[in-house]
């Protein structure tokens, strides 16, 4: 059985989702429905659905940094074997987030949600739902295909969209103020090679030093220009250019290598079908 | 100045090149008008001293050299010869003298009388006067005797006439002589020097034209002012007209496409779940719609329009937000039936409404309350609108300011300084916004101004 939970601060904007949605996919269970995207962030870590209908504007917290917001929540072993969600975005008008969409990244409704682009978004939703069960059941050397939330692209996209949407957020981030040996050093970001969270801290590492800081990879993931890191873990962002390779230990788990380091990275099975052969 | 000049070129190059012409000369006639008499005359003598320089500095210093041909109409006479030397070569006389006396006639001198005598005349006579006919060819007088005449006297006699005679050519050879000698004199060429470009009198006219043109000119001067000051004026007036408009037509824009297609999906939904809903909330759609379309219209005739109008707008957009938003928003509108005619300018108060649910109880999420209200508060008309939201400049989807600094520049080219416009935070954590302008009923305005 699909779950779903829907988002949008209209009552009857979310009525008439669930209506339409009933009439396309019948076997569909709307688990939960959210008043704003703060709401919309809660329910999906307590109901762990497995497609979020998202509005774009909403109170509190918008459809995209709550998207945002999602795709870090624990996965698998840290929350029940949930995989993650598939996340499609509705709004009436966004014309900028639906060129975005068109590319094909992510899934959207346009409110009033008609029957047959809803068809459309729940095919391909479908479809890409049976590829990574066919695979979960295969063998672990072929690795499923990762959630779009998943994805740098994603990643990208959707801080470009919150961006547009307000644009008086901060721009990106160019320089880390981390404490080493009881003073402040100044890190430009392009040369850390990773960022993992250790507990409470952030561990920020460069060729030479090894920082920490306060503030959490999932707001490190808002600030910084996620052209330049991707991420391999809940809590971890690799810079691109210092990823060497990709192994695999006795487990059968990814580990990346990072040029001039010893120490290897994690890659945990929500973003394990980043790394594939060509 | 060159306005003097008028050379000959195409017409275009020429319209062209007159109108620099005019304008330069206008120019330099109002130049003229604004300085005073005697800086007028300081630039006169200014310009004299420096032509006066000018003058022994090429170019002007150039000279060329004219040679004064005779006139042509008149050239010398060269004396008239004397009659005599005309005879010689040109016609022989013939003198007969026979027993019917002596007679002289004119033959012309070809062909030659005497050929055959030289043309010596003072050595052949003697020979010649044996023959009964005697010639003095040479200065073209033959004398012809009769063959019975007197030699030695006739031989006489003429050679003392012919010794006059030709005392009388050598006379006349000289007079000739002395007139082509004189005729020469007045032919010499003579030679006078100039001066490619006298400057000294066209200055001097310059200045004459000057102090013409600056005496004439001033009231011509006075009148254009007037004129061009009267144009800046409504040049000025109309274009805070259009400030005011331009303003209007990106507020008209406001009736923003996200409220527009929200509300226009709500009524789809609402038209197959509750009919008789839709339709109350498409009615107010096309009230919204309505009343915001004309607005550009009035605006051109007069730059306000009456509170209840302005009311009559807000009402079917809070009544669309009210079912969009259901539980999250109540409202209240607080304004006396009497209030209602008195003259508000027009989208500043559906500005203030949009802000307030925008950035005020949007964001917010358990919505609020939205109150609007009017009261005379020292004889001026104070529309407030206040809600319980977020509270100024906190949510994320705070503006620009942009629209509160519209309303500012507008209440003051309406109104001068007799508008205001105050945000004050209530103690709620809401925004509160007061829009005070000069109270004036509508019926009172409604007299042609």
């Amino acid at each position: 059985m699909t779950r779903a939970l829907i988002a949008d601060d209209e009552r009857l904007m979310r009525e008439q989702l669930r209506t339409r949605l009933s009439e396309v996919w019948p076997e569909l269970e709307i688990v939960a429905q959210a008043k704003n995207g703060q709401e919309a962030v809660a329910l999906t870590e307590q109901h762990h659905p497995d497609i979020v209908f998202l509005d774009i504007r909403m109170p509190v917290l918008t459809g995209i940094d709550a998207a945002r917001q999602i795709a870090q929540l624990p996965t698998y072993e840290d929350a029940q074997g949930w995989p993650g969600c598939e996340i499609v975005f509705i709004t009436a008008y966004d014309q900028y987030a639906v060129e975005a969409f068109e590319q094909g990244v992510v899934d959207y409704v346009l409110k009033p949600a008609e029957r047959e682009r809803l068809q459309v978004t729940v095919a391909r939703i479908r479809q890409r739902m049976a590829e990574r069960s066919s695979h979960n059941a295969g063998d672990t050397d072929d690795l499923p295909p990762p959630l779009p939330t998943h994805t740098p692209d994603m990643q990208q996209l959707l801080q470009r969209l919150a961006g547009q949407i307000n644009p008086q957020s901060p721009g990106k981030l160019q320089w880390i103020q981390a404490t080493v040996r009881h003073s402040i050093q100044m890190i430009p970001v392009e040369d850390v090679l990773f960022f993992i969270s250790d507990e409470k801290y952030t561990r920020v590492q460069t060729a030479t030093v090894e920082a920490l800081i306060r503030k959490p990879i999932k707001e490190l993931i808002e600030e910084l220009d996620m052209q330049l890191f991707w991420q391999i873990h809940r809590s971890t962002l690799v810079n691109v250019k210092a990823i060497a390779g990709v192994s695999r230990d006795e487990r059968g788990r990814q580990l990346v290598s990072v040029r001039g380091l010893t120490e290897k990275l994690e890659v945990s099975r929500s973003y394990a079908g980043l790394f594939k052969a060509m | 100045m060159n306005h003097s000049l008028t050379p000959q070129t195409h017409p275009g190059t020429w319209s062209r090149f007159a109108n620099t012409c005019v304008l330069a000369f206008h120019r330099y006639a109002n130049w003229l008008v604004s300085i005073s008499w005697w800086r007028f005359f300081g630039y006169s003598l200014l310009l004299l001293i420096t032509v006066g320089i000018a003058h022994d500095l090429p170019p002007f210093s150039w000279t060329y050299t004219e040679v004064i041909e005779p006139k042509v109409e008149a050239p010398p006479k060269p004396p008239k010869p004397p009659k005599a030397p005309k005879a010689p070569g040109h016609e022989g006389v013939d003198i007969s003298i026979d027993e019917r006396g002596v007679r002289i006639t004119t033959r012309p001198i070809t062909p030659p009388a005497a050929p055959s005598v030289p043309a010596v005349p003072a050595s052949a006579p003697v020979d010649a006067a044996s023959t009964p006919s005697t010639k003095a060819a040479s200065s073209g007088v033959t004398v012809t005797l009769p063959p019975n005449a007197d030699a030695s006297e006739v031989r006489k006699a003429i050679e003392e006439a012919r010794r006059e005679i030709e005392t009388v050519i050598e006379e006349a050879k000289q007079d000739a002589r002395d007139a082509a000698q004189e005729a020469a004199d007045v032919r010499r060429p003579q030679f006078r020097t100039h001066r490619f470009i006298d400057l000294m009198p066209l200055t001097l006219w310059f200045i004459l034209l000057s102090g013409i043109i600056k005496v004439t000119y001033k009231g011509k001067v006075q009148a254009e002012a007037k004129a061009a000051q009267a144009t800046e004026v409504a040049e000025s007036e109309s274009l805070k007209r259009q400030v005011v408009e331009a303003r209007m037509a990106a507020m008209q824009a406001q009736v923003e496409p996200h409220f527009l297609f929200n509300t226009l999906a709500s009524i789809d939904h609402l038209i197959e779940t509750d009919p008789p809903r839709a339709s109350i909330m498409q009615k107010n759609l096309i009230a919204l719609l309505r009343a915001s379309m004309p607005t550009m219209r009035e605006a051109n005739a007069q730059g306000t329009r009456d509170l209840g109008r302005e009311l009559a707008v807000i009402r079917p957009y809070l009544e669309i937000l009210k079912v969009r938003m259901e539980e999250r928003l109540q409202t209240e509108v607080h304004v006396s039936e009497g209030l209602l005619s008195a003259e508000f300018p027009p989208m500043m108060l559906q500005s203030l409404v949009e802000n307030a649910i925008k950035h005020g109880l949007e964001p917010k999420a358990e919505g609020g309350r939205l109150t609007v209200s009017a009261e005379i508060v020292h004889g001026k008309l104070a529309v407030t609108v206040a809600d319980t939201g977020l509270g100024f400049g906190k949510a994320a989807t705070a503006g620009t300011g942009i629209g509160l600094s519209n309303i500012r520049e507008r209440l003051a080219l309406l109104y001068g300084g007799k508008a205001s416009l105050n945000v004050t935070e209530t103690p709620g954590g809401g925004t509160s916004v007061t829009i005070t302008v000069p109270y004036v009923a509508r019926a009172q305005t409604d007299q042609p101004e």
